[in-house]
């Protein structure tokens, strides 16, 4: 008896251990000093909503770890992107961390290289290039990418879902040729197999361009009256759609999806303008993407005893609809912190990636 | 020229060939000038035939709707057309433009309310880009694409500067009520469109400038031997294209209702393509405000019958070129002896 209120006593004072190890501020392993590592966080420009963010929780991260942290920009250019890590190695060599949305998909194999031959830990985000893992690079921590399928699936589905699952739908396609636009065309054709009274009257690129979508929607009001939703694959043209609804006095009649999660169409969602968006969630993707090198530069975590599945993973990110718009309004664009604990690395997983056999 | 005019024409003597050759050249002429025109009938017949909503009244809004922007911008690319030159800040303008004026018009992100001394801030500093891209061009003798081009990349970038990756979300009554607003049916931003174009076709054919533009475009060293200044006509010319792509840009923010340097993006090359259509020439001289109009009007209703008619996304471009390769081989003049570049 007295052994098992032991072993119980024992337990509790175990968990509560535990759980003010999550809440507290990170400690170091003994001997390493955090202030003494730099984070390059590398991304194309901070010229974008969605880049923006990934600075910004990536140095949300570097600041909970207490490591320093620099914005590297490389403007879409793979070698500006490489002369940059190179430079950044130079000044702070086996100090250096990085994390990187890569110029492009063939760049993330220079880029794991580079880093390996430095002995610097690296999380690639976004891209990988065929036949590039993790797992043959010591340093490589993770691949985490976003799920182009899963995120146009459900953003599909929630506009079939608003019109009652049948009727008109005309899509708005991306710039022909580009990753996202083909991932995201096929999810919506995925999404219609489980409608079958859903009809396509008309599938449209407008290269992601506003001003494009709006001329298109203002073509299909007319030619096709009974038009009930517009699916569109970024939220740019959803916003092209919205205006020319507007102007037609028909938003928050004819539903519009769009994607990514930015300001304008977040608040769109919420004034009732669309239906549904995906907040891609940079704070995540790039904030935990950063964690994953930092501790492992820092020793916290260990690279080589890691599954495979645990360093090739799809980001979580959140679909947006009227009901949590505010919420994530709040979280993402007025207090610019989604309030994330980044020592709990399994916190953005969603799923694993496709492996190799 | 048929073989058999040919053949004849051989057989006089020279002073007969002259003649025989200006009449045959007039008679081009007069078949080249028109044949936008033709085009443009064509054109509009083939969708109304084939499209019962081509007529409809709220197509043809459409239409009014979807020409306004580009024929704002070709209001001041036909003069520099006519100059023989290009401007490639157009696109770097227009997204300043809009985001500038969605920066001081009531907005989302500052409680800014310039309203309409806003919108003439915006114009006017197109008009200076402009001429200073002229300036640059004219005295510092650098190539017009090279220095436009560059002018556009600083604006591209200023753009960019003034909303820092968030795009301004515009929330002015006047705006919305400019781009929701219609006088007999037809939209505001139609009608201002229209008066910027009849204000740019008044400049170009009943001023000295005007007539100046053209004399350059088809000779300057005789235009230059006329007593005309060169360089200030040119710089006047890049002056009113900055100009008229910030009112461009404005008219896209309103339209649109969110200030980022997309506003401009890919909007010249298609009014470029839509001024040879009405029998422009890029290597100047040819052309004028009407060829223009009707050249965007032939482009505007292709892209419209296009969707209309529902044409598959990725068969769509290659239709849309191949159509603007047929329409300018009828249209364009073929038999000028200077090369084609």
């Amino acid at each position: 008896m007295r052994k098992k209120i032991l072993a119980a006593l024992l337990a509790s004072t175990m968990m509560i251990a535990s759980a003010t190890t999550v809440l507290a501020d990170y400690t170091a392993p003994e001997g390493v000093d955090p202030s003494e590592y730099h984070l390059a966080i590398c991304i194309h420009s901070m010229d974008n909503e969605y880049w923006a963010q990934e600075a910004t929780g990536a140095q949300l991260a570097a600041e909970y770890y207490g490591v320093n942290a620099d914005v590297l920009t490389c403007d879409s250019d793979d070698n500006k992107q490489i002369q940059g890590i190179k430079d950044y190695i130079a000044q702070y060599g086996d100090k250096a961390i990085f994390v990187v949305d890569p110029s492009s998909t063939a760049n993330t194999v220079n880029i794991a290289e580079t880093c390996e031959e430095a002995g610097c830990y690296v999380t690639i985000l976004a891209h990988r290039a065929d036949g590039l893992y993790p797992m043959d690079y010591p340093h490589f921590v993770a691949s985490i990418m976003l799920d182009d399928m899963a995120i146009g699936k459900a953003t599909a589905t929630a506009l079939f879902e608003s019109i009652g699952g049948e009727g008109q739908v005309a899509e708005l396609v991306g710039l022909l040729g580009d990753d996202s636009a083909t991932n995201r065309h096929a999810a919506f054709e995925a999404a219609l197999e489980d409608y079958p009274d859903i009809e396509v009257v008309d599938s449209q690129t407008a290269s992601w361009s506003q001003s494009d979508a709006m001329a298109l929607v203002e073509n299909w009001i007319v030619n096709y009256p009974d038009l009930k939703g517009i699916f569109s694959a970024n939220d740019t043209m959803a916003l092209g759609a919205v205006e020319a609804l507007k102007n037609a006095g028909k938003n928050g009649e004819i539903k519009v999806s769009g994607c990514d999660g930015i300001e304008a169409a977040l608040n769109a969602v919420k004034d009732g303008d669309m239906v549904v968006t995906n907040a891609n969630d940079g704070y995540c993707i790039a904030g935990y993407g950063a964690s994953y090198a930092i501790q492992a530069a820092l020793g916290s975590l260990d690279v080589e005893g890691m599954e495979a599945a645990d360093r090739m993973f799809f980001s979580k990110t959140t679909v947006v609809t009227e009901d949590n718009a505010d919420e994530i309004i709040s979280k993402f664009i007025e207090t610019q912190d989604p309030g994330y604990d980044y020592s709990d690395l399994s916190f953005c997983v969603d799923a694993p990636q496709e492996l190799p056999e | 020229m048929n073989r058999k005019r040919r053949d004849a024409i051989k057989n006089l003597s020279v002073s007969q060939q002259f003649v025989a050759q200006a009449e045959e050249n007039a008679r081009m002429d007069k078949i080249r000038r028109y044949s936008p025109l033709i085009l443009l009938v064509i054109m509009t017949a083939i969708g109304g035939i084939s499209q019962k909503n081509f007529f409809s009244w709220a197509n043809i809004v459409n239409i009014m709707f979807q020409m306004s922007i580009p024929l704002v911008i070709s209001v001041g690319l036909s003069y520099v057309l006519l100059l023989g030159s290009i401007d490639l800040s157009i696109e770097g303008v227009m997204g300043f433009g809009g985001s500038l004026v969605a920066y001081l018009v009531i907005n989302n992100s500052n409680s800014n309310n310039f309203g309409l001394l806003g919108v003439l801030l915006v114009v006017l500093i197109g008009l200076g880009v402009g001429a200073i891209v002229g300036f640059l061009h004219t005295k510092a003798r650098i190539a017009s694409f090279i220095v436009s081009y560059a002018v556009g990349c600083i604006m591209t970038g200023a753009a960019v500067l003034i909303y820092r990756g968030t795009p301004i979300q515009v929330k002015d009554p006047l705006f919305t009520a400019i781009s929701q607003g219609r006088l007999f049916g037809i939209p505001y931003i139609t009608l201002i469109s229209f008066a910027v174009f009849i204000i740019g076709a008044i400049i170009m054919n009943y001023t000295a400038f005007g007539r100046a533009v053209f004399a350059i475009g088809d000779n300057e060293a005789a235009a230059a031997s006329t007593g005309i200044n060169i360089s200030r006509t040119k710089i006047k010319v890049f002056a009113l294209c900055g100009c008229t792509a910030a009112i461009a840009g404005v008219l896209q923010c309103m339209r649109l209702k969110l200030g980022q340097s997309d506003l401009g993006l890919n909007q010249m090359f298609p009014v470029v393509t839509a001024i040879v259509l009405g029998g422009g020439s890029v290597s100047g001289g040819k052309g004028g405000s009407l060829q223009s109009f009707v050249g965007v009007l032939i482009y505007t209703e292709l892209a419209n019958w296009l969707t209309l008619m529902g044409v598959d996304t990725n068969l769509k471009k290659v239709i849309q070129g191949i159509i603007i390769i047929v329409a300018v081989t009828l249209t364009v003049e073929h038999n000028r002896k200077t090369v084609v570049k």
